[in-house]
């Protein structure tokens, strides 16, 4: 991380911890502190309604961090030993599409999935290709841009206004800002999807009929005073009371809570972080959360590839084939897409330590639910997986294509306060062929 | 804390501000919206495909609310104030002065007192709502025409919990009604006041509400209902027979509910049905395949495609839980 970042975010986590530390002694309550981020937001209204009907009303996004090998999971080469490899490749229930045999479940629900076989990006290294991915600019020292669930945010707001309306499972908590925009279109990190959210129930020491009276008492003044005084600070603390208030007494916090899932929904997304991950990402989207983003890293594979991926595709198989079937049978399938990304793939050719090594110039992601085609294949590399022959993604075309999932307006320009535009995509189009 | 103390400091010193004269929308500011800004910023289409300016239409009050340009009680934070205030060679002036800008002072004042008294629409909220007709039905509905929907209404229904949203920025009079976080306080009695809006309800999300077979039979006269979800609701075939005048529905979702196969011919009226939702409830393999029958074009959702690919971790739970 560059050192820039923390200093450019001194306001921001100062302003935070004073609003926190305000909601504790004025309230007698601890306000979760991960929550800081979404305090400041004022939305009276619902979400504004998208460009077209029938848009994706929530989005899943899945990060493979560490750079997806493209060759072992979805564009394998069966008919290219030497590239190949030990991968075993396997039929799925989407006529003509194979896929790596490390993904069995995957291949049931391949029938709903659009691969992206020509990604493309321009970054090499993991934390700019991290960056760019999500943000769909390359890294700059002077400015930082806003993660896509920010954009989310931003353009089309939360559509439920009791909890964060973007939350960002399992990774770094760099995905989750909102950069130039602001700590108030960034969204919640949860490390692990166990913890749920914390710090959201009133104090023991608290009584409910005294900390209504607490509640009224601080209504009363605040109103009074905001009455007289229209600045935008004060609101801002206004909206903490809020929105901490709402929090403590929601019936959507149970939405954080995977205690109360049956167990064999749990062990069908995996008994792991990634797996309980998803979970928790079906449970907010039912609750009408609009950006979920929940990572699994672990794909630098240099070194003993095979062996590697092959592990980090048992994870990623339960909890995906888990999550699209869990979706379609609930009927959310159709308003929610499901994203899976990577910063890059990983060399054809196989190196000394039966590794393979960073390739920016072509791999997979892909995309499922929310109007996309299923059983549906863009873009193909050349027989090596080593060039993208047709259909190239870039980064910002794939989040401009998110964005059009969710009927955003994907040309609106944002400008920073520096008085820079900026667009979701960085002016990149969506692939509108995916979409059914 | 210091600024607690601050502020209590000043409140028992200032005294609040008397109430001043509300500006009527009707009145005072559609006459502005009509006459300067709705020639770009419509709903109302004039060639076919045309989408208002931006994406935003400020000639009826959804547009305006939905279009992400109102924040309410605070002109100073509203584009919809910032914009026409902005200095006259300011790129980002509304409307440009080729057409039209910018606004007279006068008027740029009268949109940031509505905007900073809380752009009410109406002047009082539940006033004005006819009765509930007895005698409504969903042919009567599709007889009605689509116009705007009364402001009214949609103060009521939202003052009661319900999220209320036009499909889409080019389709501002067809809306979807969903109970986002209050679905577990909604009855009977809240879901008949969407009857107020009968003639714009195309999708309604009543999942996991507190909705009985006795309510169904006021969802059943919302008869331009394309999209309907009642999963995980206590209704049973009974209820169902209420709905079998909804002859638009194309998208149905009863998973988690107790309807069985004697559900099954009454779906298998909507010709226009694209996909049902079956998960979870007591329809047997037999009722699907019958269904599918039927309905041949429609996706008939009873199984995951995993239990059918016997992978066997993947199966049904006990319980349904929040």
């Amino acid at each position: 991380m560059p050192d820039n970042t923390i200093f450019n975010k001194g306001d921001e986590v100062s302003r935070r911890q004073f609003m926190i530390g305000a909601a504790r002694n004025c309230l007698g309550v601890s306000v979760l502190p991960m929550l800081g981020s979404t305090v400041a937001t004022n939305e009276t209204f619902a979400a504004t309604p998208p460009m077209r009907r029938g848009a994706a009303k929530s989005v899943i996004f899945l990060n493979m961090s560490g750079g997806m090998s493209h060759l072992d999971t979805f564009d394998p080469k069966p008919d290219n030993d030497e590239v190949q490899g030990p991968t075993p490749v396997i039929d799925t229930s989407a006529d003509n599409v194979r896929i790596s045999g490390f993904l069995p479940k995957t291949a049931s629900i391949m029938r709903h999935v659009t691969l992206l076989r020509g990604m493309q990006t321009n970054q090499g290294a993991h934390e700019q290709g991290q960056y760019l991915l999500h943000r769909s600019y390359p890294m700059r020292g002077t400015i930082v841009h806003p993660a896509l669930g920010a954009w989310v945010m931003r353009l089309s707001g939360r559509r439920n206004t009791t909890i964060p309306g973007f939350v960002s499972i399992g990774g770094s908590a760099e995905n989750a800002t909102g950069g130039f925009m602001g700590a108030k279109f960034g969204g919640v990190p949860l490390g692990s999807a166990n913890d749920g959210l914390k710090d959201s129930k009133r104090a023991h020491s608290v009584s409910e009929s005294d900390f209504n009276r607490r509640l009224q008492l601080a209504d009363k003044m605040n109103s009074t005073f905001h009455g007289k005084f229209k600045q935008k600070q004060i609101k801002t603390y206004h909206g903490l009371y809020d929105e901490a208030i709402k929090l403590m007494t929601s019936e959507d916090l149970k939405a954080f809570d995977l205690n109360h899932e049956d167990i064999k929904i749990r062990d069908m997304y995996g008994q792991n972080g990634f797996g309980q991950g998803c979970l928790l990402a079906r449970r907010l989207v039912e609750h009408h959360v609009r950006f979920v983003e929940v990572s699994l890293g672990g794909w630098d594979t240099h070194n003993d590839n095979f062996v590697s991926v092959e592990s980090r595709c048992q994870i990623l198989d339960s909890a995906l084939a888990g999550l699209i079937s869990d979706l379609e049978r609930r009927g959310l399938l159709d308003t929610t897409l499901v994203a899976l990304g990577t910063e890059f793939g990983r060399t054809p050719d196989i190196n000394e330590n039966t590794g393979r090594d960073h390739f920016p110039r072509a791999f997979s992601g892909l995309m499922a639910g929310g109007g996309v085609k299923g059983g549906f294949v863009y873009g193909e590399t050349d027989r090596k997986a080593h060039t993208v022959k047709e259909g190239v993604v870039t980064p910002g075309m794939f989040n401009a294509t998110i964005g059009h999932a969710l009927g955003l307006p994907t040309e609106r320009v944002v400008t920073s306060p520096s008085g820079r535009p900026f667009t979701i995509g960085d002016e990149a189009k969506p692939v509108k062929e995916i979409f059914a | 804390m210091r600024l607690n103390l601050i502020i209590l400091s000043i409140l028992f010193v200032l005294h609040h501000n008397g109430g001043a004269q509300e500006i009527d929308y009707k009145k005072q500011i559609a006459p502005i919206l009509a006459s300067k800004c709705n020639s770009c910023h419509t709903a109302k289409k004039k060639e076919s495909d045309k989408k208002p300016k931006a994406g935003l239409a400020l000639d009826t009050p959804l547009g305006i609310r939905s279009g992400g340009v109102l924040e309410v009680g605070d002109a100073l934070s509203s584009e919809l104030y910032v914009r026409v205030s902005l200095p006259k060679n300011a790129e980002d002036l509304m409307p440009p002065v080729d057409d039209g800008g910018p606004l007279s002072s006068r008027e740029i004042e009268l949109i940031k007192k509505w905007i900073d008294d809380g752009a009410r629409f109406s002047s009082s909220d539940a006033e004005g709502l006819s009765k509930l007709d007895d005698s409504l039905d969903a042919r009567k509905v599709l007889g009605m025409p689509v116009r705007e929907p009364n402001v009214d209404a949609i103060s009521h229904l939202e003052g009661i919990g319900a999220t209320i949203t036009p499909v889409s920025v080019a389709l501002p009079e067809y809306l979807s009604i969903e109970w986002i976080s209050t679905y577990h306080k909604i009855t009977d009695k809240e879901i008949e006041q969407t009857l107020h809006l009968a003639p714009n309800i195309v999708e309604l999300d009543l999942s996991r509400t507190k909705l009985t077979n006795e309510g169904l039979k006021h969802v059943g006269k919302l008869g331009r209902l394309t999209h309907l979800n009642l999963s995980r609701t206590g209704i049973d075939d009974n209820g169902i027979k209420a709905l079998s005048e909804l002859k638009s529905l194309e998208w149905l979702n009863l998973y988690g509910t107790k309807i069985t196969d004697a559900s099954i011919p009454i779906i298998a009226k909507y010709r226009d049905l694209k996909a049902v939702y079956l998960w979870g409830s007591s329809v047997s393999d037999e009722g699907a395949s019958s269904l599918r029958k039927s309905l041949p074009d429609a996706k008939v959702v009873r199984d995951t495609d995993a239990r059918a690919n016997r992978f066997n971790d993947l199966d049904e739970p006990n319980r349904f839980d929040f």
